[in-house]
């Protein structure tokens, strides 16, 4: 029991949950760019608007947004009323001149 | 019971939560082109949907994403958390508070299903990069890098386009077998993009005739590649040569407009390795780049 209990805490704070993701047809390979998203009220209050050809001028591989172990640690200790979201992009790959 | 019942209460009152978006600069679709639950298990540590395939759903390009969990998402959610809350709390009963609150408090950070909608709006078939796109970069989000306004972004090719792909000329220190394994390893990668159609060399020289293929194996200039393009009814024909000096594999590839008899896009680098791999290690970025067209 206590074993699944540390593989479920280790899947939380290592992969991240709430994970929705998203892939382009371009190859990977190009800069990361992470950023949190501000929620309350357990996302009741909070939006995002991502411009990806401003975080990714050169086009993106993948994108999406995932619950990290601090967004966690911070909505438990808050009880949801501060409930962030990490966004996560992918560049692709730039051409090469 | 109360993080369940707060997520739906939530969402029953706005159109959703954790609303977030994504968008491309370019003329959006009037509605949206595909609206889909993604599903989740055990906090959204399994996610049962995997990653949406944006390409597959806007073959021609996508401008917005919006993803949210709606009020029918928080009943979905609520429904398994209601069986979770009964079950705990039969479990809890007669074994003290201690066991009571834990069960509590289990039932409210552990939610079951976790759903959320996913909308995709593709990109307008005949539109263009929108007013915006031609604004300075000072809204750029952290980790924008360029500095100056973004530069055309590449044009994915309309569906089904036919690409013809000649065998690699052998150049100096590449013998032509090793040549033609390129020529199958790029083929490969190109197939890879769901967008085009390839026509791989033992394909045309099957739709080609005898002497349309003794034409082939002499040509190089564009006005005869675009001969051959136009015979097999291709409307871009990728050929090249790789050769090797002193340690650096020298790989040049074009991709050419038949009809226009021009060429479209082109690769030509220096890989700095003793061995061929280096080529099969770039595949991925040489297709990316002849599958690239400027808008």
């Amino acid at each position: 029991m206590n074993l699944r209990c540390a593989s479920l805490l280790a899947a939380l704070a290592l992969g991240g949950c709430f994970r929705t993701s998203y892939q382009t047809a371009l190859p990977p390979g190009g800069p990361s760019h992470h950023e949190t998203v501000r929620y309350a009220l357990w996302g009741l209050a909070g939006s995002k608007d991502v411009d990806l050809d401003a975080v990714c001028p050169k086009g993106v591989h993948s994108f999406g947004t995932y619950a990290s172990f601090g967004d966690l640690v911070l909505t438990g200790i808050t009880l949801g009323i501060y409930s962030p979201r990490t966004v996560e992009v992918d560049c692709a790959l730039e051409p090469q001149p | 019971m109360s993080r369940a019942a707060a997520l739906l209460v939530c969402c029953s009152l706005l159109s959703g939560c954790y609303n977030i978006r994504f968008h491309r600069r370019v003329e959006s679709e009037p509605a949206p082109t595909s609206t889909r639950w993604h599903h989740a298990m055990v906090n959204g540590v399994a996610d049962l949907s995997g990653p949406v395939k944006v390409n597959t759903i806007c073959p021609d390009g996508f401008a917005v994403v919006e993803n949210r969990v709606t009020f029918l998402n928080g009943l979905a959610n609520f429904g398994p958390q209601l069986v979770l809350g009964s079950v705990l709390a039969s479990a809890a009963k007669g074994a003290g508070t201690g066991a009571a609150a834990g069960a509590l408090v289990a039932q409210s950070w552990l939610q079951i299903y976790t759903p959320s909608t996913v909308q995709v709006t593709c990109e307008k078939a005949a539109g263009g990069r929108a007013p915006e796109a031609a604004k300075p970069e000072a809204g750029a989000a952290p980790g924008a890098t360029a500095k100056a306004g973004p530069p055309p972004s590449p044009a994915p090719k309309k569906r089904g386009m036919k690409i013809a792909v000649t065998k690699l000329v052998a150049k100096t220190g590449v013998d032509q077998a090793t040549a033609d394994l390129f020529t199958d390893a790029l083929v490969g990668e190109l197939r890879k993009s769901p967008d085009v159609v390839i026509v791989s060399p033992s394909d045309i020289a099957s739709l080609l005739g005898f002497d349309k293929q003794k034409q082939l194996l002499g040509c190089s200039e564009a006005s005869c590649l675009a001969e051959i393009g136009g015979a097999l009814g291709a409307e871009r024909l990728i050929s090249g040569n790789v050769g090797r000096v002193g340690n650096s594999l020298m790989v040049y590839l074009s991709s050419m407009d038949p009809v226009a008899a021009r060429t479209v896009t082109s690769v030509s680098e220096r890989l700095k390795s003793s061995s061929d791999e280096a080529f099969l290690d770039s595949l991925p970025r040489f297709a990316f780049q002849l599958l690239k067209e400027p808008k």
